[in-house]
């Protein structure tokens, strides 16, 4: 059973386990790697109590592949990886993108490039998440920075991943995964379940109404189709000629921007400050311990990433006259933070990142905002 | 019962020529209108299901499982059924 | 099953393979082995990697799923463990299983997953034009063993053996009949069933070896096979499967190890029981 109602204490892996069974999660399928373990090890002792399975994978790819064919017969499934096994999944993810696969891949940060600095944080994934396969696609991205946040965005992932029929990504971060605090458990959580396709129609598996989601016609009743991840008609079958594929990839890419509005979460804290942090995941902390003392300084929290939460960040940028973003990585957030905000005349877009494996202390950002 | 060719599906491979034991059916000459060169049974009455008349008792069938087009079938209509009726 | 397009897609005939290509040969066997055992279209799933055997299910009138290059197997672990109840089918070549599938096939079999995969071993990669695979013949020439084949192949049934699964035979696209029965065997086995088949790709792997012709490689495929029972090597070296370039085929191995999916139903149905419900 999933948790009952009330306040716990959890490591933030942990807080991830919780959120994808009470989303209902029935099919695990994972790798070991440093800093995301937990979520295997804890799946693995929670996913047969609650009757699902849980099983450990060759490798990352062998484990998303797993988990895609799982959800194909109608299961909620679910991986977990680090920098180095998420980029292995990329292929993988594409095809789940171009078959429209639900499913969910959490990728706890690290300390990159390479096998990098396996213990420590960093937010060096967040391109790879919507750039690393080939092709265009989009996917939904969304980044806890707290432990209660692993646990809700956990089954918000879910319930994005099946609504639309895309991957949908937690990218959390060595940092919000192995932190322990306390979160809570509400009485009433909101489960979203895919659409079935209800008809027996075997020559449109992929077909569509104006949510541009194809009912899911789930494998063993019948539906006889077929999923390729060659570019395909609404019959699924092999398919080349562009304006087939034209459609195809543009219903794929506008399936999720046309929603933009309930998938981009944000939270902005201090409304009429006039500069502004922005920032995702754990330097959101150290932001919030910044911004309490001081009014003037506003924060713009970004919960998903991909699709970039633009109107929330052209709304700060027409109000604000300094923006700082804060990251753990080269500056990747901060490239569009710093085009939209031009778009609103605001050029003094300012970054201060840290890629040594250590989060923005409030000292540091107090600091580089009293700069000359 | 005899075997027929599907100049439809036929690619010309002629593996049913050399599978078959009974020469049953021989290399065609004319070209078809999907540019190849369909084989002809040229003699059907060799084929040991000449006089049967149910192809789900059909023997042998190597012509027909090899054929990789889906190109040879039963015709149940036509062979040597009435020989063997009358016999 | 009355007929063979009440199992295959009419619409998409004739197929995209080569003439003379040994693929259709394997649909009409597994046509046969399929309706002879009754099975119902509607609770099987066809998984596949990619290239020309890989291509298989999009003719098939079922659940399909056309995954990526090498993965078939680690999806098809997925349907399987997922829903017991649904037979999964996979059809792969000797790239896409023995090349970068290697390793999802060696751990496949060895948690003797439930499943039956059909693998057409051509000796080379067909789809693509005929490059070198893990199972071309030493001294062989391809697009890229211009100067012949260096390397010595695979023996994918013999791998299959070794790594644990419960049914591993070998046959060629000649032996229409014992291939017929070997599928309903590979189907009705509980665990990993593997059935290799030498299957001949005149436009790949002939046409650069002399052999251009279907019927050409219809006679390679007559001299090199060797019945397990017939041959000198086995009786020498019953490990090696495969030595000298022989193809021996025949059953190799049938066994009743317990899958992984019949060991995890125990788990999940002695949990259920402990907590009462």
């Amino acid at each position: 059973m999933r948790l009952d109602a009330g306040t716990y204490f959890m490591q933030g892996n942990e807080a991830c386990v919780e959120g994808a069974i009470a989303a209902g999660l029935r099919f695990f399928a994972g790798y070991p790697i440093t800093p995301s373990t937990e979520i295997a090890e804890g799946l693995a002792e929670r996913l047969p109590q609650e009757g699902g399975i849980f099983i450990q994978m060759e490798d990352e790819i062998a484990s998303i592949s797993a988990a895609i064919g799982s959800s194909w017969v109608g299961a909620k499934t679910m991986t977990a990886t680090s920098g180095p096994g998420f980029s292995l999944m990329q292929e993988s993810i594409g095809y789940a993108a171009m078959t429209e696969t639900p499913l969910v891949i959490v990728d706890v940060m690290r300390g990159g490039p390479s096998t990098g600095l396996p213990t420590l944080p960093s937010q060096g994934d967040v391109m790879q998440t919507k750039f690393g396969s080939h092709g265009d696609y989009e996917v939904v991205a969304l980044a806890p920075a707290t432990v209660q946040d692993m646990f809700d965005l956990t089954i918000k992932a879910f319930n994005f991943s099946e609504s639309y029929r895309v991957p949908a990504i937690v990218l959390s971060d060595a940092e919000v995964g192995h932190m322990r605090a306390k979160f809570t458990v509400p009485e009433e959580i909101e489960v979203v379940e895919r659409k079935i396709r209800t008809d027996r129609v075997w020559h449109d598996g992929f077909a569509y109404d104006e949510s541009l989601v194809p009912r899911f016609p789930v494998f063993g009743r019948g539906f006889r189709v077929h999923v390729t991840g060659i570019s395909h008609d609404i019959a699924g079958y092999p398919r080349n000629e562009p304006d087939v594929h034209e459609d195809l990839v543009r219903r794929l890419t506008e399936k999720v921007l046309k929603h933009r509005n309930e998938i981009c979460i944000t939270e902005r804290y201090n409304e009429d400050a006039d500069r502004f942090i922005v920032t995702y995941g754990s330097p959101t902390l150290s932001a919030m311990e910044v911004i309490g003392s001081d009014s003037s300084i506003g924060l713009l929290q970004l919960k998903t990433l991909w699709p970039v939460p633009e109107d929330a960040i052209r709304d700060v940028a027409r109000e604000a006259k300094e923006i700082v973003v804060l990251e753990m990585n080269m500056g990747q957030v901060f490239r569009d933070v710093e085009r939209l905000a031009c778009m609103e005349g605001c050029r003094n877009v300012h970054l201060l990142s840290k890629v040594g494996g250590e989060v923005h202390t409030p000292k540091e950002i107090i600091h580089f905002l009293k700069r000359g | 019962m005899q075997v027929r060719v599907d100049p439809e599906y036929c690619k010309g491979c002629r593996l049913c020529v050399i599978v078959c034991s009974r020469s049953v059916i021989e290399e065609g000459t004319e070209l078809g209108e999907k540019g190849y060169v369909p084989p002809i049974v040229a003699h059907p009455e060799k084929c040991a299901n000449w006089k049967r008349t149910d192809k789900k008792k059909a023997v042998c069938e190597l012509c027909i499982l090899t054929c990789p087009d889906h190109a040879l079938g039963w015709d149940e209509k036509a062979g040597g059924q009435q020989e063997a009726a009358e016999e | 099953m009355e007929d063979f397009f009440d199992l295959y897609r009419k619409d998409r005939w004739p197929t995209i393979f080569c003439p003379g290509c040994g693929i259709g040969t394997v649909m009409n066997c597994f046509y046969r082995a399929f309706s002879e055992l009754g099975m119902d279209q509607d609770r099987v799933v066809f998984v596949s990697g990619v290239g020309c055997s890989s291509r298989i299910p999009g003719y098939i009138r079922a659940d399909s799923i056309h995954t990526t290059h090498g993965r078939a197997l680690a999806v098809a672990t997925g349907l399987s463990l997922s829903k017991p109840d649904l037979k999964v089918i996979v059809f792969t070549g000797d790239g896409d299983l023995g090349a970068i599938g290697g390793n999802h096939f060696i751990h496949s079999s060895r948690r003797n997953v439930d499943m039956t995969v059909f693998c057409l071993n051509n000796n080379i990669y067909g789809m693509t034009g005929g490059q070198a695979s893990t199972t071309t013949p030493h001294n062989a020439f391809s697009t890229t063993t211009p100067y012949g084949n260096m390397e010595f192949p695979f023996d994918l049934a013999e791998l299959a053996v070794t790594a644990g699964a419960n049914y591993v035979a070998r046959w060629t696209v000649r032996n229409v009949k014992e291939l017929i029965g070997s599928m309903k065997r590979a189907l009705v086995k509980n665990g990993f069933s593997f059935v290799e088949i030498a299957s001949p790709c005149p436009t790949g792997f002939g046409r650069r070896n002399k052999m251009a012709d279907p019927r050409q490689m219809y006679e390679w495929l007559k001299i090199k096979s060797v019945r397990k029972e017939k041959s000198e090597l086995w009786r020498m070296d019953p490990v090696d499967l495969n030595i000298r370039g022989q193809i021996t085929i025949g059953e190799f191995v049938d066994r009743s190890r317990p899958s992984l999916g019949l060991m995890l139903k125990s788990m999940l149905d002695e949990k259920k029981s402990e907590d009462g419900e």
